[in-house]
């Protein structure tokens, strides 16, 4: 074995962003937080916007002197349907706008967007923009002051990019100018945005195994009566009809979309494209900017392998093929990694009952015999309720706690062994402290719905419930056994559960 | 509209079919039984209210006012489409007519005649590009030349151009030039106009007039 793998801790900035994760967990549960579901959520918002852009579209007058009335005719005669549909088309916009920055935001913070992950981020980024691009040709089509503001500005950055040949903006020089025609072809790319972006996100999750496009229901109905709530509170109205021959005064924008206009007062449309080019590629490039050296991938050993496919059904990126046998076995298959997709998180090691997969730098022998010597501590310290803990290295840290020898500071009744990912955790390893006459195994892995490799949360439920092969063996009491979910800054609460299953354990003996 | 629902839904069904037999459909028989949090009402009050905090910022940014242009400013535009002379005449509706001539001519005597469009199609079409200049209260603002459009350069020349000028009375100078020198202007322009603030004028060519205006 190589170099030894070693689990740092987290950074400030990550623990702020876990610290109001907390929180939120305090009030919702971490079943029904929206931050582990902010993908989820925006795809939700995604239909909303396509099953209410489309009744919109039922009643849209595609004519240049139409458009207006028909949107805002059905904005006061409909207001009770009508109206608050528009309100949801818009508001769900926004949020998908909120969410998408959230989600940007949250895997940047908490680093997950380097290495295998590459094709999500870049993908990611086009979705944006294809999502701001699509949301701008939509106010064109209400045709007020807005639509001509953004109408206006959007031709101009237009037609400054060198394949537009034509001026777009002696569209709007005059009325005569305006052809119906201009307003089929915004609908159609309005349309279209809606369809690239679901293709894009295919893409996006297309390296993500059984990814989360559906956030709970009832974050689902919370969305809607929130968006219900914001429809009555501020209902989406149109500004007055646009005006070709005067200026626009003061006009109400959507910032979350019409971002890039408000700069052009003051830089050129070359100058924008420029900035607007500049921080995409830089912001595409940051995975490889801030590349950190990738941790040995998982080697199969082939003769081990029956080509059983636990560990492609379990590996959350798709990092492990089946491919017909090459070695002559009697099995049908093998398994083949895909290193470039490796997050070498272990999940599969811990899928594996035949010892085929292994990480160089932390082992499945390599885990087993520090349980064991962790066993061997423990009983040669002579203490009472003695407990051995496998703690996920994503999750709760032991900061100031654990001194890298296994070992807490305080508690000589308890070792922890750290894993990569909770999903590591095979169940041979589960039993080795039972069989060494340890009384209780204590096991810390990721909030449910926040599991840094995506499934090794549940996975590891899965085994442990029976549900998921290799499962636990049924002889193992489960008593003896107590799982956590906590994230990297709940170091308390470990400890305070930690405390509180051994004193589980004293009662259930004393009894 | 018949054409963008149908094209809509071939989008629309193929893929909301995929999505749903990928997602929807495909149960995992093997995937673990997520653990239901019991649904209390107290829990989803508060997700409610997370969710309002969150959306906090629709509040403020989904309609917050802007003005891109100052009070007192007015603009005008020199936009308008206009056609450029031909470089070069072959004279097309002359070599159409004595081809069409012959086609009927020959016609009648033999059964299969071929039209001959080689000469038509070396027929050289290109145009010039139109040149506008353009002074405000004799401070010229333009001075540019605009290509004429198509592959072959062939169509019309799109002119489009817009100036901020304050308010008030100016007088608005253009001469626009469409056969290919400068030597005298094929058109122009020469006129006092009243701009009121946040007003917009427009420098045109008027085809039925065949002069150019202000509006």
């Amino acid at each position: 074995m190589g170099e030894k793998r070693e689990f740092r801790p987290k950074g400030q900035l990550e623990r702020f962003w876990l610290w109001i994760e907390k929180i939120i967990n305090q009030i919702t549960t971490s079943a029904y937080n929206p931050f582990y579901y902010l993908g989820a959520v925006s795809i939700f918002f995604l239909w909303i916007i396509l099953i209410t852009g489309i009744y919109l579209f039922l009643f849209y007058n595609i004519t240049a002197r139409g458009a207006y009335l028909s949107v805002q005719s059905l904005t006061v005669n409909q207001w009770y349907l009508g109206g608050i549909i528009r309100s949801f088309h818009r508001y769900a916009s926004d949020g998908l706008v909120i969410t998408m920055l959230l989600h940007a935001a949250r895997c940047f913070t908490l680093d997950r967007y380097k290495h295998w992950r590459w094709i999500a981020w870049v993908s990611g980024i086009v979705i944006a923009w294809v999502l701001i691009a699509g949301g701008i040709f939509g106010y064109w089509m209400v045709w007020d002051e807005k639509a001509r503001y953004v109408a206006t500005l959007s031709s101009y950055m237009l037609e400054n990019v060198p394949i537009f040949g034509l001026p777009l903006s002696l569209n709007f020089a005059r009325l005569e100018n305006l052809t119906d025609q201009l307003f089929y072809i915004v609908l159609f790319i309005h349309f279209s945005s809606i369809f690239f972006i679901f293709i894009l996100i295919l893409i996006h999750i297309v390296r993500v195994t059984k990814a989360v496009i559906n956030p709970p229901r009832l974050i689902g109905y919370g969305l809607v009566l929130v968006l219900f709530l914001i429809s009555i509170i501020k209902p989406a109205t149109s500004a007055p009809p646009a005006e070709l021959k005067t200026l626009p005064e003061l006009v109400p924008i959507d910032w979350f979309y019409m971002f890039i206009f408000p700069p052009l007062k003051f830089i050129s449309a070359h100058g924008m494209w420029a900035f607007i080019i500049t921080i995409t590629l830089i912001v595409a490039i940051v995975p490889w900017l801030t590349r950190t050296k990738k941790t040995p991938e998982v080697e199969v050993t082939l003769e081990n392998c029956t080509g059983c496919e636990l560990c492609m059904e379990d590996c959350p990126y798709q990092a492990i093929q089946m491919r017909k046998r090459t070695d002559g076995l009697a099995y049908p298959l093998e398994a083949v990694v895909n290193k470039s997709r490796c997050a070498s998180c272990g999940i599969c090691v811990g899928a594996c009952d035949y010892k085929a997969l292994n990480l160089p730098d932390i082992s499945e022998e390599y885990v087993k015999d520090t349980v064991r010597r962790l066993c061997a501590e423990l009983k040669d310290a002579g203490v009472d309720k003695k407990v051995i803990v496998f703690a996920c290295a994503k999750g709760a840290w032991l900061s100031g706690k654990a001194d890298g020898t296994g070992k807490i500071n305080g508690y000589e009744w308890a070792r922890v062994i750290n894993l990569p990912c909770i999903g590591m955790l095979q169940p041979s390893m589960l039993y080795i402290p039972f069989e060494k006459g340890i009384d209780g195994v204590f096991v810390a892995a990721c909030r449910q719905g926040d599991c840094s490799y995506r499934r090794g949360t549940d996975w590891f439920m899965g085994r442990l419930a029976g549900f998921r092969p290799p499962v636990v063996k049924k002889s193992i009491d489960r008593a003896r056994i107590n799982a956590v979910y906590l994230s990297a800054v709940e170091t308390d609460t470990f400890i305070a559960n930690l405390e509180d299953f051994q004193k589980g354990l004293k009662d259930r003996r004393d009894a | 509209m018949l054409i963008i629902v149908i094209v809509f839904l071939a989008f629309l069904i193929p893929s909301a079919y995929i999505i749903g037999k990928e997602f929807l459909f495909k149960k995992d028989k093997k995937a673990v039984p997520k653990k239901k949090e019991p649904f209390s009402a107290a829990i989803f009050v508060k997700l409610v209210a997370v969710l309002m905090v969150i959306s906090l910022p629709i509040f403020f940014l989904s309609d917050f006012s802007y003005s891109h242009y100052r009070a007192n400013d007015a603009a005008f535009k020199v936009a308008f489409k206009h056609t450029g002379k031909r470089v070069s005449d072959c004279g097309e509706s002359d070599m159409m007519k004595k081809e069409g001539d012959r086609y009927r001519k020959e016609l009648k005597e033999v059964k299969r005649v071929q039209m001959s469009m080689q000469k038509l199609a070396d027929c050289p079409r290109e145009r010039h590009p139109v040149s506008v200049e353009l002074w405000v209260d004799g401070k010229q603002m333009l001075n540019k030349s605009y290509s004429p459009t198509g592959l072959k350069k062939d169509m019309a020349s799109y002119i489009y151009d817009e100036f901020m000028v304050g308010p008030g009375t100016h007088r608005f100078q253009a001469n626009l030039y469409d056969k290919g020198n400068k030597a005298a202007p094929d058109y122009t322009l020469d006129q006092v106009v009243n701009i009121k603030p946040k007003e917009i004028k427009v420098v045109r060519f008027d085809d039925k007039i065949n002069k150019l205006v202000v509006e």
